[in-house]
């Protein structure tokens, strides 16, 4: 805000003071006021300031992508005051004067009002000139800049001295300014910011911005010596140094702009390929779809290389096509050039060829009549892993060089790296799929096992059970057949994951279905050793015990198919002890003769005795040391705590086994229910 | 897992070394295919240095049973640990596989 204040302030001061000096002039030479010098001077030097001033922040404020832009309004501002300035002499030309007083007045006017204008043109290219020199400065030429700028301002009290501008003092007094402002000419960084196009509309806005300045300073000296002129505005240090300065600072810019014409090709080139690159980068970064990384590749290579057509192949880990891109070329072309690539032994997926004449080389006589000669072969890669092949191809004899050869390969690197990238993300989503998968068998398998153990208030029961995957293949069920009779069974699905899963499901299908029938034990597996030998695969089987408990009787019916032997605490005698017995697993023999490896067992229980079923996870759970839990320690474990709840026999036992391997992520799953007989 | 092969006339032996679970249940069944491919009619396998085995390890001589039977070929373990050979007595393997203690009672076996 206070800036536009400002910058309203320095308007009006510098209208007051040009229309004061016009007034001293009026004053002076009609009415023959005396007015002191020294005031006419005084305002002079703030007008030439103020103006300065104004400049100052209308360009300072200014943002402009394009530095012709800079020049244009250089330009503009130029023609426009060089116009009206030439207008108004015009008009006075037409008006003829009768009193020789009236020319003199008009002339001074005249004067003025160019001199108002040439102000205006110098301070205006000062402040654009400003921009220009300072674009990418360092801060020496900051510095510099700063004591040329204070100089110059400085200069603009020299009109005090009303000394000549062929003097001596006077060339003095100019010279530090010059030769800082010669110094500072020379920074023409943006000169190779712009294209061809642009510095042949540069030069030609230079050579008018110094047909304006020779126009001016010419005014400048034809009135230099000039006696009608009362208050000689130009002939001093400020304007002529600001002359010097533009007049030297736009002819080294020509200067520079020619010899750069020849180069601009070769700047435009590097600039399309930072271009290309940052394209490619960006596509990375954005998370572009790969197809657009493979375009934005061969594009760019064949852009930038100058190549008359290309093909790029991706190949998947399996060495087959995953994508195939190809340009300018037909996809016959690149199979007869492939094979002639083979036939002379170049391996074009796995190192970098160039081939200066690829019609030259054996076995090329189907690619006579293409135009190609030279190619450019650089495959894809990533850590190792060959990820595809760019193939450029000219139709010059030995076209790629070195430096079309250097950035190829940044741009091949830099896109195997997003391409590699796009794999990972894709390795990521399949895994996180699988997981998802996993979660879902996880959530089945946990309704594969019983609910409520609550179905016989003759028995008192707990069950723990825990996956060390995220699902497991332990297995146990509970099913009233009556009033008095329940079966309990415990299996272990060999394996474990999600097919370890799968079979848990199937066992227990064959468990409800068989378990509704009147088997004994023993049947009960021969029917399920049948029934699983249709469906479990070459290499899996089933371990299983099943307990037919009669509550009435107090006897127990069982059956071992391979499954860890139960352990069972008679509460009379105080005795553990494991009941052995013989029983070949389920799945392993598929025929009839696993009837002769399956028998039936059956014990007595009194009131009170306790029967713990598990899974050989507990029994195979080892610590640090690589020793098992095994048969022993579970024994002793039972023995010790037979008097508590199931629930507590159940904490003591895990909570043993815990402090036995240190840990509790145990490698196997493990599952166990303790049965109390009442 | 490290499974040496080592063929004489009479017999092809594996030994097997470590421990025989998911991971390395496949070199062992790659033994034994080859060693069938190759029209052997008697396997030694040398369990001495068998530390452990897991299911899946089970399944792969498991698998074998059936055909060996068929093929009247034969499978002998030797040199188990107890608590190996107690993996295969609960599964009730040891009435299907023949298990002897010392590689001079398999070599036995195998010439019968």
């Amino acid at each position: 805000m206070s800036s536009k204040i400002f910058f309203r302030f320095y308007i009006i001061l510098a209208i007051l003071s040009w229309l004061s000096i016009c007034a001293i002039e009026y004053f002076q030479y009609y009415l023959y006021v005396q007015t002191p010098d020294l005031l006419t001077r005084s305002l002079l030097s703030i007008f030439y300031i103020v103006v300065f001033l104004v400049f100052k922040m209308q360009v300072g404020s200014k943002k402009i992508g394009n530095f012709n832009e800079y020049l244009w309004q250089v330009f503009a501002v130029g023609g426009s005051t060089i116009l009206i300035s030439l207008l108004i002499k015009f008009l006075i030309y037409l008006i003829p004067f009768h009193k020789m007083e009236d020319s003199i007045l008009w002339e001074n006017i005249i004067y003025h009002i160019n001199t108002a204008l040439m102000v205006v043109f110098l301070a205006n290219g000062f402040y654009v000139w400003k921009k220009l020199i300072l674009y990418h400065k360092n801060k020496f030429t900051y510095s510099a800049w700063g004591v040329f700028e204070v100089l110059v301002l400085l200069s603009s009290f020299t009109n005090f001295f009303n000394s000549d501008i062929y003097s001596v003092k006077f060339f003095i007094a100019t010279l530090p300014i010059t030769l800082l402002g010669i110094f500072l000419s020379f920074n023409l960084k943006w000169v190779a910011f712009l294209n061809y196009k642009q510095k042949w509309q540069s030069i030609a806005f230079i050579v008018l911005i110094l047909i304006i300045n020779l126009t001016f300073l010419q005014q400048v000296f034809v009135y230099r010596l000039d006696t009608t002129i009362l208050v000689n505005m130009a002939n001093n240090t400020f304007t002529i140094a600001n002359f010097t300065f533009l007049l030297l600072n736009c002819t080294i810019t020509l200067l520079v702009l020619l010899f750069h014409l020849p180069t601009s090709s070769v700047f435009e080139k590097k600039f399309g390929e930072v271009m290309s690159f940052q394209k490619l980068s960006q596509s990375i970064s954005m998370g572009d779809s790969k197809e657009e990384v493979y375009n934005v590749l061969i594009d760019s290579c064949i852009d930038t290389v100058m190549a008359d057509a290309g093909w790029l192949e991706i190949n998947n880990e399996q060495g087959k096509y995953e994508a195939f891109l190809n340009r300018d070329i037909d996809e016959i072309d690149v199979f007869e050039i492939k094979k002639v690539l083979r036939k002379n032994n170049i391996n074009i997926s796995s190192e970098p060829h160039y081939i200066k004449d690829v019609k030259a080389i054996p076995f090329a006589d189907r690619i006579q009549t293409l135009s190609y000669r030279s190619i450019l072969i650089i495959p894809l890669s990533s850590n190792n892993q060959k990820l595809g092949t760019l193939i450029l191809l000219k139709n010059l004899l030995d076209g790629f060089d070195k430096e079309m050869v250097d950035i190829t390969y940044s741009f091949v690197s830099q896109a195997s790296l997003a391409i590699k990238n796009f794999k990972l993300v894709n390795d990521a989503i399949e895994n996180e799929r699988y997981h998802e998968e996993r979660k879902i068998a996880k959530e089945v398998q946990k309704s594969l096992l019983p609910e409520s153990l609550m179905l016989n208030i003759n028995i008192e029961l707990h069950a723990f059970s825990k996956a060390a995957d995220e699902v497991g293949g332990d297995y146990y069920d509970i099913f009233k057949f009556s009033e008095h009779k329940t079966i309990i069974v415990i299996g272990d699905v060999s394996g474990n994951g999600t097919s370890a899963a799968f079979n848990m499901a199937q066992m227990k299908g064959i468990f409800h279905s068989l378990v509704q029938l009147e088997l004994s034990p023993e049947e009960f597996m021969i029917l399920a050793n049948n029934a699983l030998s249709k469906c479990l695969e070459k290499t899996s089987f089933i371990t299983l015990s099943i307990f037919y408990i009669d509550t009435l009787n107090h006897s127990v019916d069982f059956a071992r198919a391979g499954h860890c032997p139960a352990l069972l605490f008679q509460h009379q005698e105080q005795n553990c002890k494991y009941l052995h017995s013989k029983g070949l697993g389920l799945g392993i023999i598929r025929n009839k003769d696993y009837a002769k490896h399956i028998q039936k067992s059956n014990f007595v229980y009194q009131s009170g005795d306790l029967m713990l079923i598990f899974t050989d996870g507990i029994i195979e759970a080892h610590n640090p040391t690589g020793e098992e839990y095994g048969y022993d320690r579970l024994k002793i474990v039972l023995q010790n705590h037979h008097q508590a709840t199931t629930k507590q026999i159940a904490d003591e036992i895990i909570a043993d086994l815990y402090q036995f391997t240190g840990t509790n992520l145990l490698a196997d799953d493990y599952s166990f229910l303790i049965i109390r007989f009442i | 897992m490290n499974i040496t092969t080592n063929k004489s006339e009479a017999y092809f032996q594996i030994e097997l070394d470590g421990d025989l679970d998911a991971s390395s249940c496949l070199l062992l069944d790659n033994a034994i295919a080859n060693a069938i491919q190759e029209g052997e009619k008697s396997l030694i396998i040398d369990c001495k240095k068998l530390q452990y085995i897991s299911s899946a390890g089970l399944g792969v001589f498991m698998s074998y049973i059936q055909d060996f039977e068929e093929s009247k070929t034969k499978m002998i373990l030797f040199g188990l640990a107890d608590k190996v050979y107690n993996v295969f007595r609960i599964l009730g393997l040891d009435e299907l596989l023949k298990i002897v203690d010392s590689q001079e009672e398999a070599i036995q076996v195998a010439k019968i």
